[in-house]
């Protein structure tokens, strides 16, 4: 968490500075005119509107606002700071009353009673979702972060499409009369202006990221910065931005309209805004649908051993708490349970003679298990959606201090922190996990079963070896100190630091999974 | 942008760029969507079926021709698109269920003994059991359950007869037949279509549906092979 001297308050204050400077230029630049308050009012209520109507992923946790085409269109009509200010009020009104409401029902609790104003608290509540229970300080400095953000953004976004010669104004747009004219004052630097609106976006993204996992290293130069972009943006987009494309044209038809049939131009765009949110959350969804029903697959072809039933489910739960407890980007976080699902999948190829084998073994057997990390990460690659979990998968057995397998010069620095997460989990239930304890012990070859509570490694009747280690399981207690005792040499210090403070606050398992 | 009847113009240029945007919206969230999220299951299917191919004979590609062969099959037999697709799943799916049976079963090169034999034909219930447990992959189940049941009752696991074995089934069990036939396996060489076609013909009306027999050769011919 973000404490008082954490980078990510500077980052808040600088670019809360930033956005005032930038506005103030807006203003200066573009003075509204004093007779565009209905119009204004009228864009102020779209942007709210827009601000209430996400596009849901993973039930409340990430989502969706469609609200840019409504900016664009104040910015071409009234100018940038009316767009800035549109922007910013409707995002703040609305989040703000969420977490207001959030906090009245956390304090009051829902005591049967009904009403217009407590429903419509009730929606916003639900519409915050958990965050409602962050500290009061934590998310005002979010808001005000995000609200900042949305100035810099509509600001640059302007400052591009003037620059690039465009026109604002009802006035001027329409007295434009040849379709070249059009093309070139109004339709090439909103192209343009689109394209900075964003690459900004994105950017502010990538630096909150960046900043949020505290990792200098990345501002260092703009080939780093660019290798961070190209791991969030190019390599893991379970969403399919392309859906985007409609914005743009939106927004121009938008403009057209309310130049030509005023306020009630709002009418006739609600049918393509409707279409197009539709369109953007049956993609999510059929994504989602997707994702579900391979992991399960992969997740129930594993089960041929009866104690990864539970082990995999509980894999996957804790490497999603402990990236979402190192701010990993929202993108990770989604693909981060699947791949704990899956992290296993390559033993599928692997004898179970060997990988339930007492005693030594051979340099082929030894070699073959060190095998499975490549050939899951072979199986996901041909995993559509999944792709970008490839190297989480295959450097799951690959120490902190570079030993462990596969040997393919992945040294320091090169496991992915997603790879060390899975490794951290994994050994933490593989240690706990009383899962030889509860199965019934018999003889593989003379099927002999001894008295409850012995569990020999060799069968008392027929001398028969048992190919599997029967040990006690470790109390949660010696297993983190275990951890503790690896981090640095097994497992990557950052994350062993992270699951000690996630336990320490929530515990081990939470929800009764 | 015509200043003369604005409204007119207006209204007319509005409408139309709305029905284009909403009807391309829906385009591509009900059709290019749908079709580009399909060709991801097949690969997915595709790429799960090839790891469990890797216990057994070592190469892989039998999940995929198979399913070719029952695609091409159920298109002759005039089956219509939702139950083809069903058919070509469950072809790339059938043997899923291998991942529980041990690995040195399936390399066995040695005549099997039969408490060896019934932990094989469990591969059907157990591919059924994993299929089912997935909610959108649950409609595989008796396809996957029942494709190595016989014409004549003397399949397994159920031992059903004739019709009450399903259509998709009675397909994967010539074309899996074939493709065994003609393949390496640990316990026995490849051979020749020629020598597979004549095999799968014997077992018309005895193994097989004669119907799913007769447009499997037809099949087979279009293709060359056989005659």
């Amino acid at each position: 968490m973000a404490n008082n001297k954490s980078p990510y308050d500077l980052y808040c204050r600088i670019s809360i500075v930033l956005a005032l400077a930038m506005a103030c230029a807006a203003y200066s630049a573009v003075p509204p005119r004093p007779n565009a308050w209905a119009g204004m009012l009228a864009f102020l209520l779209l942007a709210i509107c827009a601000e209430l109507m996400p596009v849901s992923i993973r039930s409340n946790q990430t989502e969706i606002v469609i609200s840019s085409p409504i900016h664009w269109v104040a910015m071409l009509l009234y100018g940038p700071f009316v767009a800035t200010a549109v922007a910013v009020t409707a995002y703040g009104a609305v989040n703000v009353t969420a977490w207001l409401s959030g906090r009245y029902f956390l304090k009051h609790g829902s005591d049967g009673k009904t009403g217009i104003f407590r429903d419509i608290l009730a929606f916003l509540a639900g519409y915050w979702g958990g965050r409602a229970d962050y500290p009061a300080r934590w998310a005002l400095k979010l808001i005000s972060a995000n609200c900042a953000s949305h100035a810099i953004l509509a600001c640059s976004a302007a400052a591009v499409y003037l620059l690039a010669g465009g026109i604002i104004g009802a006035h001027n747009l329409l007295a434009s009369a040849s379709t070249w004219m059009v093309m070139l004052q109004v339709i090439f630097p909103f192209m343009l202006s689109v394209g900075a609106y964003f690459l900004v976006d994105e950017s502010l993204y990538v630096i909150v990221i960046i900043v949020f996992e505290n990792r200098p290293e990345d501002f260092r130069d703009w080939y780093s910065f660019a290798l961070r972009w190209k791991m969030l943006f190019v390599d893991t987009v379970p969403l399919s931005r392309r859906q985007y494309l409609f914005l743009p044209p939106i927004t121009l038809l938008l403009v057209y309209l309310y130049i030509h049939l005023g306020v009630w131009s709002g009418l006739v765009i609600l049918g393509p805004f409707f279409a197009f949110r539709l369109s953007v959350q049956k993609s999510v969804e059929q994504q989602q649908v997707y994702l579900d029903t391979i992991a399960a697959l992969g997740t129930y072809m594993q089960h041929y051993h009866p104690y990864t039933r539970g082990h995999l489910k509980r894999v996957a739960d804790m490497s999603e708490r402990l990236a979402r407890e190192l701010h990993l980007a929202s993108e990770t976080v989604i693909l981060m349970p699947y791949a704990g699902l899956l992290h296993d999948i390559g033993k599928v190829g692997v004898s179970e003679e060997i990988l339930d084998k007492v005693g030594k073994l051979t340099d082929e057997e030894w070699a073959s298990i060190r095998e499975h990390p490549v050939k899951g990460a072979e199986i996901v690659a041909h995993l559509d959606f999944l792709n970008s979990t490839v190297d989480w998968i295959k450097y799951h057995h690959k120490w902190a201090d570079g030993s462990g397998y596969p040997d393919d010069g992945a040294k320091n620095g090169g496991v992915p922190i997603e790879a060390a997460i899975i490794a951290v989990a994994d050994a933490f239930d593989a240690m706990t996990d009383d899962r030889e304890m509860s199965l019934d012990w018999t003889c593989d070859s003379c099927g002999y079963k001894p008295e409850d509570g012995v569990r020999p490694g060799v069968c008392p009747k027929c001398n028969a070896p048992k190919h599997r280690v029967y040990r006690q399981p470790l109390t949660t207690g010696d297993a983190i100190n275990e951890l503790r005792r690896g981090a640095g040499s097994q497992f990557n210090p950052e994350v062993v630091k992270a699951f000690l403070t996630m336990v320490d606050r929530e515990g081990i398992r939470v929800g009764g999974s | 942008m015509v200043e003369a009847s604005p409204w007119t113009t207006g209204v007319i240029f509005a409408v139309s760029v709305s029905v284009v945007t909403t009807v391309g919206s829906w385009y591509y969230s009900a059709i290019y969507q749908p079709r580009k999220m399909e060709r991801s299951y097949k690969r997915s299917l595709y790429t799960l079926a090839a790891a469990v191919e890797t216990r057994d004979s070592g190469t892989i590609g039998h999940a995929e021709r198979v399913a070719n062969y029952a695609v091409a099959v159920a298109d002759l037999l005039g089956i219509k698109k939702r139950d083809r697709l069903r058919i070509e799943y469950a072809a790339l799916l059938r043997d899923i269920g291998k991942v529980n049976v041990p690995a040195s079963l399936l390399n066995k090169k040695t005549k099997l003994e039969p408490e060896e034999w019934e932990k094989i034909k469990g591969h059907a219930n157990a591919g059924a059991e994993i299929v089912s447990a997935v909610p959108f992959l649950a409609f595989l189940g008796d396809l996957i359950l029942h494709h190595h049941e016989c014409w004549d009752g003397s399949g397994y696991p159920d031992g059903l007869v004739g019709d009450e074995i399903p259509l998709g089934a009675r397909i994967l069990a010539v074309t899996t037949d074939y493709d065994a036939i003609t393949s390496d396996r640990p316990y026995h060489e490849s051979r020749p279509a020629e020598v597979a076609v004549d095999e799968i013909r014997a077992g018309r009306g005895s193994k097989y549906d004669p119907a799913v027999v007769d447009a499997f050769i037809r099949v087979l011919e279009s293709q060359g092979i056989g005659n």
